[in-house]
């Protein structure tokens, strides 16, 4: 135990904070992510000085988020005291150690990767929410509790980005497939035959398609749709959508609304967070229509502005 | 004369298809309607109980369906109203007891000598809601302002949607608390009806006075100054066809919000 190494468990790397804010606030957000729950915590103090009182607060907001103070290592000969002093276990964490290690957690790219680090395992989506509008990023919150932070978007597998930023993102994309390749998936969902239905997808009914599909109406949870090429939905999605499911990851899938439970393109997956995690959203007039498509193995949702 | 046949049905338990099926078919009696009600929940009929008719079973649907007695001998006739009859289900058995052929063949003898024959669902989509919409071709979801039951009912919808003999379905919401709506803790009868996108029969409030009548075996609709009871009422105008405006459950009733609305009216006259 003492060398570092944990089981069901794992490792925050809080060295790059200066204050004891700082480390809390940062905490507190690799906490609130589900995977964290009932996790033992060793903590990566840098040169912070904690007092006693101080680190009881860190501990009593560990245990709060259900998870488990295992130890911690620090530079700082007050907070070792005083770690002491409570009976925390001090370590000394060695080079080797090959446990998921979280980076500096200060720009949200980190934070990304210690994500990336509990997700890599089970292959689920990456999240490359570097720049999150910050009006998407309240919209969707703002309709679950006042209570939310921002922040906890930044940490979901679903993520809401401005036009602009998909543009630039579009820009960068670099993929080992050849031009002539990546062009003819793009151009087959145009190929493919549609199928139109004009009515409401209910809870427990499954529409596959080898070709496009398109729904006038809303898609309710519980409801699945899968297709080979895009999906639309005039309306509300919130059931599970899978586009390209032949395994195109240049499928598409659009909806006035987007509240999916489960996203699938091609190959890649994503999920609703926990943050937003609401069943039903109120029907409104003032929905912009929003598409979501792969960008370097993950899923971005952006809205479809008048001008595009 | 060819009754209409109408399946009240809801996927969750518990939201109140029976007792809907007990005052529906008791207001419609009332007003005039011979009904009958089959209850198709084999091993768990509570119909009996909420119209207080237990102790004159004699026959039940199996025994129907077994050919142990005849059809018109196992309805049962209600305390009060000629007019309404039930059609049991038996206690002892299970739902593979009768086929959706069975009950297909008593609903169709059933609709000549009734006007409105009410088919209570068991919960669930297996055999026995099968059974239950077998022979119906209108049907009541009834749900309540809950996410589990909405996320039920649209289920439910969907497999009525699929079933070429149902003609029409209505949504009935149960249960409606307006204080919570109010402060948004319950989903809004507006919310409930765009997520399903059905359109609405009835909305019935919250009553205390449901499991007093239910204890009793008295359907509530026989209480006249129950707003459940009057809502359950006007379900059942709307069933025969009439116009009746929803009830306005947003309405204050605290005697202190009477007397305000009282001052402001008179302040207002002044005016």
């Amino acid at each position: 135990m003492d060398k570092g190494y944990i089981e069901n468990g794992f490792i925050v790397d809080l060295t790059t904070a200066k204050k004891t804010s700082e480390i809390i606030y940062e905490l507190s957000r690799i906490l609130d992510m589900p995977e964290s729950k009932g996790k033992h915590i060793c903590l990566k103090l840098g040169s912070v000085d904690l007092s006693q009182q101080e680190l009881t607060s860190i501990k009593s907001l560990v245990e709060l988020m259900e998870s488990q103070l295992a130890f911690i290592s620090t530079s700082s000969a007050k907070t070792l005291e005083s770690a002491e002093a409570m009976g925390i276990k001090i370590s000394e964490f060695t080079e080797e150690v090959e446990a998921p290690v979280f980076e500096t957690p200060e720009a949200p790219t980190e934070v990304t990767e210690a994500l990336d680090s509990i997700f890599g395992a089970e292959g689920e989506t990456k999240n490359l929410s570097t720049e999150i509008a910050p009006e998407t990023a309240s919209d969707r919150i703002s309709q679950n509790t006042t209570t939310e932070d921002n922040n906890k978007d930044d940490i979901s597998p679903i993520i809401k980005q401005d036009d602009e930023i998909a543009d630039k993102v579009n820009e960068q994309e670099i993929i080992e497939e050849s031009d002539e390749e990546i062009a003819e998936k793009k151009a087959e969902a145009e190929k493919l035959p549609t199928l139109y239905l004009r009515k409401t997808i209910r809870s427990g009914q499954s529409i596959s398609s080898d070709g496009n599909i398109i729904v006038i109406g809303d898609v309710n949870p519980g409801a699945e749709i899968i297709a080979k090429g895009d999906i639309t939905v005039w309306g509300i999605l919130g059931g599970i959508a899978h586009a390209g499911s032949a395994g195109n990851n240049y499928a598409k899938i659009r909806a006035l609304k987007l509240n999916p439970v489960q996203i699938r393109i091609g190959e890649v997956f994503a999920r609703r967070p926990d943050t937003v995690n609401l069943p039903y959203i109120q029907k409104s007039c003032e929905y912009i229509p929003e598409e979501a498509f792969t960008y370097k193995g993950s899923i971005v949702i952006r809205k479809i502005h008048e001008e595009n | 004369m060819t009754g209409r046949v109408i399946v009240i049905t809801s996927g969750k338990g518990g939201v109140g298809k029976t007792t809907t099926n007990a005052n529906i078919g008791t207001a419609l009696a009332r007003a005039g309607n011979k009904v009958v009600m089959i209850d198709t929940d084999l091993g768990l009929r509570n119909l009996d109980l909420l119209l207080g008719l237990e102790n004159r079973i004699v026959y039940t649907i199996v025994d129907v369906v077994e050919k142990r007695c005849k059809l018109k001998q196992a309805l049962v006739k209600d305390k009060k109203n000629p007019n309404l009859c039930l059609l049991a289900a038996a206690q002892t058995r299970d739902k593979s007891a009768i086929t959706e052929e069975q009950l297909k063949d008593i609903c169709e003898k059933l609709k000549k000598d009734f006007d409105f024959i009410l088919v209570d669902c068991p919960a669930g989509i297996e055999q026995g809601f099968q059974n239950a919409i077998a022979g119906a071709s209108e049907a009541i979801v009834v749900t309540t302002p809950e996410m589990s039951a909405v996320r039920d009912a649209d289920r439910i919808i969907g497999l009525l949607e699929a079933k070429e003999e149902i003609k029409s379905y209505k949504l009935l919401i149960n249960r409606v608390r307006p204080n919570l709506i109010k402060t948004n803790d319950m989903m809004s009868v507006d919310d409930v009806v765009e997520i399903l996108s059905t359109d609405l029969i009835g909305i019935i409030p919250e009553d205390t006075g449901i499991i007093t009548s239910t204890n009793k075996g008295e359907p509530i609709v026989n209480d006249e100054k129950s707003l459940a009871g009057i809502a359950y009422n006007n379900v059942a105008r709307r069933i025969m066809g009439e116009d009746v405006p929803f009830l306005n459950l947003e309405e204050e009733t605290s005697v202190i919000a009477k007397v305000k609305k009282f001052f402001s009216n008179l302040i207002g006259k002044e005016k």
